[in-house]
């Protein structure tokens, strides 16, 4: 399953958990799980899109026009492309 | 006296379990070496005593954080006579990844299904039973904040003391078991700190700690036959994680119904739509018109005269006062001119920045805006620009200044750069009143199409620079990524509203401090010399104009009044309403700005001066970002000039060819 998520979202610009979950036919909590792992084993990383700021947001006076709802994204690592080339 | 360890996922509710267990009979301490927070209690059961240890919170048994080594090394070497795994049971998948590492390890393991109350309300339902008999270990449903199932719990855990562990239940497959069994027969005769059907699968698992520890304990000879084990687990990682998961996949089908699920989601179904190839993009542009379009007549036909009237029959009774008490020629000027006429100005598009951001949230919230920068990604990446470059740009629609910052998302440096140089070419809230402003003195009727026409030539310019830098002096390849689409949800009425207001009390706290500053100061030099007409050509602020004036001349807007605003929009977008407010105040007293301007520009040079507002030199805070964010004042010059000349050459280009055409 985890190959699968990740050919998936590799093939893919952009994915909902719910279309990954009818194409494996499996719960979205499940896809949601393989996704971690994937990040925790270094096949994936993952950001916010929100700046990674070195300043906390509370003493931020730009704070509140940042980005409300970021959007979360993710790079295939190389580790995860070494792992895509294999499989093909 | 035996020893119960809690071990769960964060926020299952161990804790919570582990404080209804042992009420205040507990003490926390330091688990040694490390700084991670042990606590210990003891629990009085039956008239017997019990230790309960309560493990740190982790997602697995692994060796990737202190945590997990923790946990992992006090269940294997700490033997504690039975682990209660506390589960989760709104979000079962997930937490039985722990579970299966703890079926490897072959200890006593009881499932308390916790959360259960909330897993009813949700519509899951577990037949515990089944879910028993497919993992192979007593399963008790608890609602530890209730203090429900304890008693079940407590009984089942003391009966397990006298049994023997279940057997790991976990088909891996032929290759995998045929591994393992000869990592095995190379152990044979080995001793290790833990159990040697566990050293095996993390071996063949490529754990670090483990392989160390097995290379400690083991003769040369089993070494020198364990050397390929690194590569040998390279292969095999992946592979037993995924039979983990196939047996949660299998068990969870076997023991739990969910609330029926449609083969596609709503979202799904949306989406095929919103995120259409060809479709997505005029899609977008038109919810982006239509919130245009909405803001105008929403804001400036139902609210629009509310706040100017107010801050008109303000500054008259003001006047008016002033005038009764005697006051000072020069203190009634400043305060009815230039703080009314001035600060003022600003403070009358309210209404609409509300009813605009409004929108906005609205979109933010329903999760649409990650939609739209999926579809401008597509656009992104066939003009060779990052995707993510879209999602600062999205930000740079409320300020600059966030909007340069979050481009530290990008990780390539090129990448980076032309994020950067691009995002002042998105039109800041700061703008808005300088739109609004000439949309309602020349064009009240076409004010969604104006504005959205405004916003979108800002994104055009944005991808056609990008190109052009992408080709010219950032030259590389682009990184790709991937976005997330999160599901639409209704929009929260709180959120949307504290989005509206945050963007909404920035303008306020912006006008009354930065602008209030600029205008006061433009406002000293607009009197002086002593003696000189206020607001004249020959007072220092019309100096300072008259000697610009000669560069905006081919845009139609030669004149030292918008010159000099220009110059103070420099220092904030919002202080160029302020000082038109100001200048145009002075010369016809009395006369609404919208008014005043329709006296001095034409439609065409309205048009050109807000074409030379949307694209040239950004404020002063996001120079000052772009130079600490790049580490060089030398391209935040080149910022300040390079978008000047491109705001001053369209511009020129508006008006010239407008002129041909006889506008």
């Amino acid at each position: 399953m985890l190959k699968e998520v990740l050919r998936i979202m590799n093939d893919s610009q952009g994915f909902s958990k719910s279309s990954i979950a009818t194409d494996l036919n499996i719960s979205e909590d499940m896809v949601d799980e393989l996704i971690s792992q994937l990040v925790r084993m270094g096949y994936l990383s993952e950001d916010l899109g929100s700046p990674s700021c070195e300043s906390l947001c509370k003493s931020c006076a730009f704070a509140k026009l940042c980005h409300m709802k970021p959007i979360k994204m993710y790079t295939v690592s190389q580790k995860g492309k070494d792992l895509l080339e294999n499989l093909n | 006296m035996s020893t119960i360890a809690l071990v769960g996922n964060p926020n299952s509710g161990k804790t919570t379990l582990f404080n209804a267990l042992t009420g205040s009979n507990q003490h926390v301490g330091n688990w040694p070496g490390v700084t991670v927070e042990k606590k210990e209690g003891k629990i009085k059961y039956k008239n017997k005593e019990y230790n309960v240890v309560d493990l740190p919170g982790t997602y697995s048994l692994g060796a990737y954080s202190e945590d997990e080594v923790v946990a992992r090394d006090f269940i294997l070497k700490g033997n504690p006579d039975v682990v209660i795994n506390v589960v989760d049971a709104t979000n079962i998948e997930r937490n039985l990844y722990l579970t299966t590492q703890l079926l490897e390890m072959g200890t006593k393991v009881i499932l308390a299904l916790n959360m259960m109350d909330e897993a009813l309300a949700k519509d899951i339902q577990i037949d515990l039973e089944n879910l028993s008999k497919n993992l192979g270990i007593p399963v008790v449903a608890t609602v530890a904040s209730k203090r429900q199932g304890l008693d079940d719990l407590l009984t089942e855990a003391i009966a397990y003391l006298d049994k023997s562990p279940s057997l790991n239940s976990i088909n891996y497959g032929e290759n995998i078991g045929k591994e393992l069994n000869n990592i095995k027969n190379l152990l044979n005769g080995s001793t290790f700190d833990y159990p040697t059907d566990w050293i095996t699968i993390k071996l063949l698992e490529g754990d670090k700690e483990v392989i160390k520890h097995v290379r400690e304990k083991t003769s040369p000879n089993t070494k020198d036959k364990l050397v390929n084990i690194e590569e040998l687990s390279s292969i095999y990682e992946l592979e037993i994680i995924d039979k983990r998961y196939d047996f949660i996949g299998d068990v969870v089908k076997n023991s739990i119904v969910r609330p029926k699920e449609s083969k596609e989601s709503l979202t799904d179904k949306i989406d095929k739509i919103v995120t259409h190839k060809i479709w997505g993009l005029p899609i977008f542009a038109l919810v982006m018109f239509a919130v245009f379009q909405l803001t105008f007549a929403i804001g400036e036909e139902v609210f629009g005269g509310l706040v100017a009237d107010f801050i008109e029959g303000l500054g008259e009774r003001i006047f008016i006062l002033l005038e009764s008490i005697g006051a000072p020629d020069l203190l009634t000027s400043f305060i009815v001119e230039g703080i009314f006429g001035g600060v003022g100005a600003v403070f009358e598009f309210i209404p609409l920045i509300v009813v605009l951001y409004f929108f906005i949230g609205i979109l933010e919230d329903t999760g649409y805006m990650a939609r739209a920068a999926y579809v401008m990604d597509g656009i992104m990446r066939k003009l060779g620009l990052h995707g993510k470059t879209f999602i600062s740009m999205i930000v740079g629609f409320g300020c600059n200044v966030p909007g340069v910052m979050a481009t530290r998302t990008l990780d390539n440096k090129k990448d980076r750069m032309i994020a950067i140089l691009i995002n002042p070419f998105m039109s800041c809230g700061a703008r808005l009143p300088i739109y609004l402003v000439f949309i309602a003195a020349f064009f009240p009727n076409h004010g969604g199409l104006i504005l959205f026409g405004l916003y979108a030539l800002g994104v055009i310019m944005a991808l056609i620079v990008g190109k052009l830098f992408s080709k010219t002096l950032f030259k590389g390849e682009s990184s790709d990524f991937i976005m997330e689409l999160p599901p639409y949800r209704l929009p929260s009425f709180r959120s949307v509203m504290r989005n509206m207001w945050d963007k909404v009390w920035d303008f306020l706290h912006r006008a009354g401090t930065m602008i209030f500053v600029v205008v006061s100061l433009l406002w000293i030099l607009s009197i002086l010399p002593y003696g000189v007409e206020p607001y004249s050509q020959e007072s220092i602020l019309g100096r300072i104009g008259t000697l610009i004036a000669p560069i905006f001349a081919p845009a139609g807007f030669g004149t030292w009044q918008a010159s000099v605003s220009l110059f103070a929009g420099i220092a904030a977008k919002e202080a160029v309403v302020a000082i038109l407010g100001m200048v145009y105040a002075g010369v016809s007293e009395g006369t609404e700005l919208v008014a005043a301007l329709q006296q001095v520009f034409t439609p065409l040079t309205a048009m050109s001066f807000m074409i030379m507002v949307l694209f040239y030199t950004p404020c002063a805070a996001t120079l000052a970002t772009v130079k600490k964010e790049m580490n060089s004042t030398k391209w935040a010059v080149f910022m300040a000039l390079y978008t000047f000349f491109i705001g001053w050459i369209s511009a020129v280009l508006v008006y010239q060819i407008g002129t041909l055409l006889g506008f």
